[in-house]
């Protein structure tokens, strides 16, 4: 880098420089790529935007999410994502499990990786979702949009419906599945 | 940087102490109007520690559940969301206020992260441009030319794994983010302007593919970041363009990341020119040893 900066910073602080190459090193390390072998987990602050980085699998539809808040549909714009984030990305993870009978998939998963860093197995327990919890999400989405909205709603409903796109780029809608009514 | 360079970065700590705290009570007023903050949560349910090591601590610890549902720890954490950036900018010339926000700052980033159920890695570049205020004079001017480099090697990584992991050699790369990405938008409104744009871009994918090249390239474009500051207020337009074209098609609002970003990449001069506006006369006082 220009003018030494790494030489400048062993100079002033030998250990800050050591911090800040392995903050680095550790972040390039953790990279998730098919050729990365160490990119089993993540460990924050540390980080690559790996995100967008391998090619899209061919799929005949993709997914959109309805959520009908008293018979009227919301979806917030982009700039807006802040005000929706705590709702949108719950809504597709509520999904996953209700794939999987309400269960959190991934308690294998962590058991697997604790035992494989001798760890206490338990653990996986608390770090994934218990049942009873997933079960209770309807319940705090109800109650959540109530607050973000500013008024009582008396009935949410969220769809799932795969769409694909026509030839004139107009989506279409091939199936629907009601993923929760309360 | 020069060595002249390198001494006004020292003069204009304070200002770049009261811009950034500026940009923090900023990003905390925005999550409060979203209803985002922790205590305007109504305590979720889920969380998603998604196979991170520290999040996964955060958690087994007890912690989270603690900051989650102890209703005074979850109101003073919020609260200290607000205040501390504010105590910051009224006290920018000590160290230790810095030192509380950006531990508490961290806090939250695994907070939301976990809560949220999805890894929004901006915070934590956000989180780390806190860190070269809790520094002495010559430590701060290496550590806040150090975000600057680190700013430099992740937008040149994001570019580099696009390239290893094969995104960047998609043909309908482009278009196909649109269709997965903004499904649920286009859903939602039918017969909005923007929905008209992307149908209309559908029909001439070349527009977006080729879009999708473009803003992977901006991403490359930072490597020249490693070897001078000649073009950072470039670099500053290429995070800006990156956080727009990402916006309009990934349907995300990174706008944490663009801020951090043009706060790291200003010049001293600009710094110069915001101290004026912000009545900050250097030479700044003396910091804590």
């Amino acid at each position: 880098m220009r003018n030494n900066y790494f030489k400048r910073l062993w100079h002033y602080n030998k250990l800050l420089c050591l911090v800040i190459l392995s903050f680095m090193s550790i972040s390039t390390l953790l990279s998730k790529s098919p050729y990365n072998p160490y990119a089993a987990v993540t460990f924050s602050p540390f980080y690559t935007w790996e995100m967008f980085s391998t090619p899209y699998l061919q799929q005949n539809h993709t997914i959109a999410y309805q959520l009908v808040c008293d018979g009227e549909t919301i979806y917030l714009p982009a700039y807006a994502d802040h005000k929706k984030m705590f709702y949108s990305y719950t809504i597709g993870k509520f999904d996953h499990y209700a794939q999987h009978g309400y269960t959190d998939d991934r308690y294998e998963h962590y058991k697997h990786k604790l035992s494989r860093l001798h760890l206490d197995t338990a653990y996986a327990k608390v770090l994934s979702n218990a049942q009873n919890d997933i079960l209770k999400y309807p319940a705090w989405l109800k109650s959540y949009l109530s607050r973000n909205l500013g008024r009582e709603l008396n009935n949410i409903k969220v769809y799932k419906h795969y769409v694909h796109y026509n030839e004139l780029g107009i989506q279409q809608v091939d199936s629907s599945v009601k993923l929760l009514d309360l | 940087m020069s060595r002249a360079a390198r001494q006004n970065i020292n003069e204009y700590r304070s200002t770049i102490a009261r811009v950034t705290m500026l940009y923090f009570i900023g990003i905390f007023l925005l999550r409060l109007f979203s209803v985002a903050l922790p205590f305007q949560l109504n305590q979720p349910v889920l969380h998603n520690v998604n196979f991170d090591f520290t999040e996964g601590i955060f958690l087994g610890s007890g912690l989270s559940g603690f900051l989650l549902h102890n209703v005074i720890a979850n109101r003073i954490f919020s609260l200290s969301l607000l205040l501390l950036p504010l105590l910051c900018f009224l006290q920018s010339t000590r160290r230790w206020p810095f030192i509380l926000f950006s531990l508490v700052f961290f806090i939250y980033t695994l907070f939301n992260n976990l809560y949220v159920t999805h890894q929004q890695h901006y915070l934590h570049f956000a989180w780390l441009i806190t860190i070269p205020f809790i520094a002495s004079a010559k430590g701060f001017e290496l550590l806040w030319q150090g975000a600057r480099y680190y700013a430099c090697w992740f937008y040149t990584m994001a570019f580099l794994l696009k390239v290893i992991n094969g995104g960047f050699f998609q043909e309908g790369f482009g278009e196909i983010t649109i269709k997965t990405q903004m499904a649920s938008y286009i859903f939602a409104h039918p017969d909005a302007l923007q929905t008209h744009l992307y149908t209309w871009l559908l029909q001439h994918p070349f527009w977006l593919n080729a879009g999708a090249k473009f803003t992977f390239l901006l991403e490359g474009v930072f490597m020249i970041g490693f070897f001078t500051r000649k073009y950072d207020k470039w670099l500053i337009l290429a995070g800006f363009l990156i956080f727009a074209f990402t916006a309009f098609s990934s349907d995300v609002f990174f706008i944490e990341q663009f801020g951090a970003i043009a706060i790291t990449f200003t010049s001293p001069a600009l710094w110069k020119k915001w101290g004026r506006w912000l009545s900050i006369k250097p030479p700044t006082p003396k910091y804590d040893p």
